[in-house]
């Protein structure tokens, strides 16, 4: 098993678990900040805090998964901080300029994304952060209740009841915010952006 | 009506930047082995419980047998002032009572490199904290405007990404739950030895980082900032400080907003942290408190304006709050998993 592998030290083992499991980690960074670039470092800081914690955390295959979850839910909370950590050590070791375009192609696409997802965290922002972190994790990311659970430390039972009262909260929310409040909830977005 | 409601579809992690942050990571923890650091075995779990005296004396040995090779001793002018201040520090009144929290209000200006490692923004950023002796509290956060952090930082930026959007800063408040606010790595200080050998053990343990005396000097600060550790352990950390070799005393310095203090700076030969780079923590001389920090590689700073005891919260929270919040409630980085989990919502600033 691969995470068996990571756990005793095989860092080959541990790159091909990046590969697998970078892309969601990526797009759920991505949701909680509408920020393309800044989920791209949280990722890196998500995967070096989960190498380094792997000795601590008992982890069979069917938790690992949860256990980045979770990990990348306290990078992005603790944005500041982890990524002064991450980048002293990622800034030892430069990151070289790519001349792939990358995001040429798709640089109005994600900059879409980028601006309906401030929107939608525009909204979030008026959920309790209990409710934020379930739904984003179940909603937005597919985690089953038993996996949101393990990433969160919180019983099944909690993460249905807060699932159910924030889909409710955010409906009410999105009608009284109504068609024409876009730039309010975009001002809003920015807070929670810049937390 | 559901449009805004549903996330936008998943996007592909661009495949080359996958493999130069895979890249970057493998090298990282490669290096890290190198090092000696720890790397992860077996099904261990961490234990706090390091009371009994063989345990210290074991934990001691480690700690010096961990020591790079060469390294020196600890500055005995550094290490006399960090004893002093612990002497100062163990007799300061800040215990908060039940019902009363430990407010703390700084600004920091740390910088972040969304989108490459050139890519430098900075912001500077209020923050104010109050902290329950139950573990609930609140933590304000005022952010300014992010900037570049200079014309080069800039050019980097847009090269990088030219979709790279500048955020224009804001209001957020975060409200936890009793037991659910923690900023250190453990705020079960009573597990925390006095002993500043068996200290220095402890932390490496909680960090799970570069076991060296630039990360202990890391850990130091992070024990130290926006915390209630008591006064106490707070002495302690400063006597776990004065035993790091490489730590240099500055004498009296500025920081960022110009108040004097008392520095005391680990500037790294690497690799951890990276060579070259420097950390300070500036002490109060009458108190003995941290009143400030600065460093670079990157360059960033911060200032403690305020730390006193109040009587109450600056409001309620916007609904009730209850725990559990998670497995201990450590609510710091990559302690627990999932280990903070807000009781509370971000709400707008007045």
């Amino acid at each position: 098993m691969l995470w068996d592998r990571a756990r005793d030290g095989d860092v080959a083992a541990f790159g091909v678990l990046f590969e697998r499991h970078a892309g969601q980690i990526y797009n759920y960074c991505f949701r909680r900040t509408a920020d393309w670039a800044l989920a791209e470092d949280l990722t890196s800081a998500t995967f070096l805090l989960a190498w380094r914690s792997l000795g601590r955390e008992p982890l069979e295959a069917e938790s690992a998964l949860p256990l980045l979850y979770g990990i990348a839910t306290n990078v992005v909370r603790n944005r500041r901080r982890s990524l002064k950590r991450g980048q002293n050590a990622f800034r030892r070791l430069p990151l070289p300029r790519v001349e792939e375009p990358d995001f040429a192609e798709e640089t109005a696409t994600r900059l879409d994304d980028q601006v309906a997802t401030r929107q939608l965290l525009g909204l979030f922002a008026g959920l309790p952060g209990r409710e934020q972190d379930v739904l984003a994790l179940c909603e937005w990311s597919s985690l089953s209740y038993e996996d949101a659970a393990a990433a969160l430390g919180i019983p099944i039972g909690t993460v249905r009841s807060r699932l159910a009262r924030g889909r409710r909260r955010l409906r009410e929310l999105h009608m009284a915010s109504g068609p024409g409040e876009d730039s309010k909830i975009n001002a809003r977005s920015i807070e929670v952006n810049d937390q | 009506m559901s449009d805004r409601l549903t996330p936008t579809p998943d996007r592909e992690f661009p495949q080359s930047r996958l493999k130069q942050r895979k890249e970057q990571l493998l090298s990282q923890i490669q290096a890290e082995q190198r090092h000696g650091l720890r790397r992860p075995h077996g099904r261990r779990r961490l234990t706090l419980a390091v009371g009994a005296a063989a345990a210290a004396a074991a934990a001691a040995v480690t700690v010096v047998a961990l020591l790079p090779a060469g390294s020196g001793g600890p500055s005995p002018a550094a290490a006399a002032v960090l004893n002093r201040l612990a002497r100062l520090i163990v007799a300061q009144p800040l215990t908060p009572q039940p019902g009363q929290y430990l407010y703390i209000e700084s600004r920091n200006e740390y910088p972040t490199f969304a989108g490459g490692t050139a890519c430098e923004t900075v912001a500077v950023d209020r923050r104010q904290i109050w902290i329950g002796t139950d573990g609930s509290g609140l933590i304000r956060d005022t952010t300014g405007p992010q900037q570049y952090s200079s014309p080069a930082a800039e050019a980097a930026c847009l090269q990088a990404d030219s979709q790279l959007h500048l955020r224009s800063g804001g209001t957020s408040n975060d409200w936890f739950a009793p037991q659910c606010l923690a900023l250190a790595p453990t705020n079960n200080w009573d597990s925390l030895s006095r002993d500043p050998h068996v200290l220095l053990q402890q932390m490496r343990q909680l960090d799970g980082g570069p076991p060296t005396p630039g990360e202990d000097f890391v850990h130091i600060g992070d024990f130290l900032r926006e915390t209630d550790a008591p006064p106490a352990v707070r002495a302690a950390l400063y006597r776990a400080a004065a035993l790091i070799p490489g730590i240099e005393l500055l004498g009296t310095v500025r920081d960022h907003n110009g108040r004097p203090g008392l520095g005391i700076a680990y500037p790294s030969r690497g690799p951890y942290p990276r060579k070259g780079s420097s950390s300070e923590l500036i002490f109060d001389p009458k108190t003995g408190e941290l009143s400030g920090e600065q460093g670079t590689g990157p360059t960033y700073w911060a200032v403690y304006l305020s730390q006193k005891v109040v009587n109450q919260l600056p409001g309620a929270p916007p609904a009730p709050l209850k725990p559990p919040c998670a497995k201990g409630g450590a609510g710091y980085g990559h302690q627990v998993p999932g280990g903070s989990v807000m009781n509370g919502a971000p709400v707008t600033s007045p």
